[in-house]
């Protein structure tokens, strides 16, 4: 029987990669179950209940209870866990960082995952995947460092570690890592990037800490 | 929050999906506020003077007692926070959660896929396709994920048989000018049931670009 909440997640996938920060941050215990996209066993038959839209990240809960979508699963651990609360108590300002976590989750990232890319393969024969994710992230990149240049401090929002960062931190990771943004062009993302990039619960997090990590 | 001496202004366009999500939360909570009209086909949130009142140059932006917030799905919670008369969010985490993937398989799973800067993306790249061509795989699988979702929680509306913050999404996701011409409800069952529902709430009247003075 399942007593810990389980995480269908992949290594490289940058929305279950917010998950995994969350988690360590909220010292939550979870059992990984390991989704090989590139292998297609998102869209398996065996994996047909378990990931219900296709995709991961996916929370089971010990009741049976499957969550997606990673704003709505952070926004639930949030507030099942409250310790070390990842959304700040001014309404206005938690507003502002989940503006900024939704600038990440629909303005950018739809337009650089496997979906987008297996689609527009099956049209364009050498398409390059890093000058199509460098031409959409060249201007959303510019509205994160505005948001940034008038809320950070040592993290995204202010000196607190809030859900922003959750989200910041792979958004640029995987930019640099995998699409050659240069990161230098936006000094406060840089910055606030580096100032979490190392730090444990995060390090944890990272596509290549992980046991599926190839 | 008293509502008396409120100032709320909803940069706008009328008929196109993000910003209606917004006016139909207002109305349902039956927050007066004034539209402020940015011309989204002519892409006017780009010009030098929106960006005067909106660096971030983004629609629907809401002013709310001088703070501007963004995104439709942030200004959700924030009216549902402050404004608690009308609950739009069921009361338990697991069912907010629920509410919540609803919202965001709109949000993220659908919206990006019919936006005007996805055909230009794409268009860089393939030119001779239209954009019913380009969106019908992505909204073809979105739309089935949120039909889904709906087959499983949903009653009279997107979450049993109270209106939720998930149909201020759902329904300018179909009925919305930018999207409408690209889907066939028919193929959804579960959401056209509460399509046809939400149809007849006032709170989500259309509303025709040509009204917008």
């Amino acid at each position: 029987m399942q007593q810990k909440l389980r995480l269908y997640t992949y290594f490289r996938s940058s929305t279950s990669h917010r998950i995994r920060i969350v988690l360590n941050l909220k010292e939550i215990d979870y059992e990984p179950k390991f989704v090989n996209l590139l292998q297609g066993e998102h869209k398996s038959e065996d994996n047909k209940q378990e990931l219900p839209n296709q995709a991961v990240p996916a929370l089971h809960l010990p009741d049976g209870t499957i969550l997606i979508e990673s704003m709505a699963i952070a926004e639930y651990l949030d507030e099942v866990y409250p310790q070390k609360k990842l959304l700040p108590q001014d309404p206005v300002l938690k507003a502002k960082v989940r503006g900024f976590c939704e600038l990440i989750n629909s303005g950018m990232h739809p337009y650089q995952n496997l979906i987008m890319f297996e689609w527009i393969e099956k049209y364009v024969e050498k398409f390059d995947r890093v000058e199509f994710v460098q031409n959409v992230l060249k201007s959303e990149f510019q509205t994160m460092e505005k948001l940034l240049l008038q809320n950070h401090g040592k993290y995204s929002f202010g000196d607190e570690i809030t859900l922003a960062d959750c989200f910041l931190v792979p958004q640029v990771m995987g930019a640099i890592a995998r699409f050659k943004l240069d990161i230098t062009l936006f000094p406060t993302i840089q910055e606030v990037y580096n100032n979490l990039k190392d730090l444990p619960q995060f390090y944890k997090a990272q596509p290549d800490q992980q046991p599926d990590f190839k | 929050m008293s509502t008396s001496r409120l100032a709320i202004r909803l940069y706008t366009y009328r008929g196109y999906s993000a910003p209606w999500r917004v006016s139909i939360m207002l109305k349902l909570k039956q927050l007066q506020f004034q539209p402020f009209f940015v011309n989204l086909p002519k892409a006017e949130q780009l010009s030098n003077m929106y960006s005067q009142i909106n660096p971030l140059q983004i629609v629907p932006t809401l002013e709310i007692n001088g703070q501007l917030l963004h995104e439709s799905m942030a200004i959700a919670e924030y009216l549902e926070e402050e404004f608690p008369r009308n609950k739009l969010l069921p009361k338990s985490p697991l069912e907010k959660a629920i509410v919540r993937s609803m919202c965001e398989t709109v949000n993220s799973g659908i919206h990006p896929y019919h936006a005007s800067r996805f055909y230009k993306y794409v268009h860089n790249y393939v030119s001779d396709i239209n954009r019913q061509e380009i969106s019908e795989p992505f909204l073809e699988r979105g739309f089935t994920a949120l039909n889904t979702l709906v087959e499983k929680h949903g009653g009279d509306y997107a979450f049993g048989n109270q209106v939720t913050i998930a149909d201020a999404f759902l329904y300018p996701a179909f009925r919305g000018d930018d999207v409408s011409y690209l889907v066939n409800l028919d193929k959804y069952p579960a959401l056209k049931k509460v399509v046809e529902n939400l149809d007849q709430l006032p709170e989500f009247a259309y509303e025709h670009p040509d009204s917008q003075g």
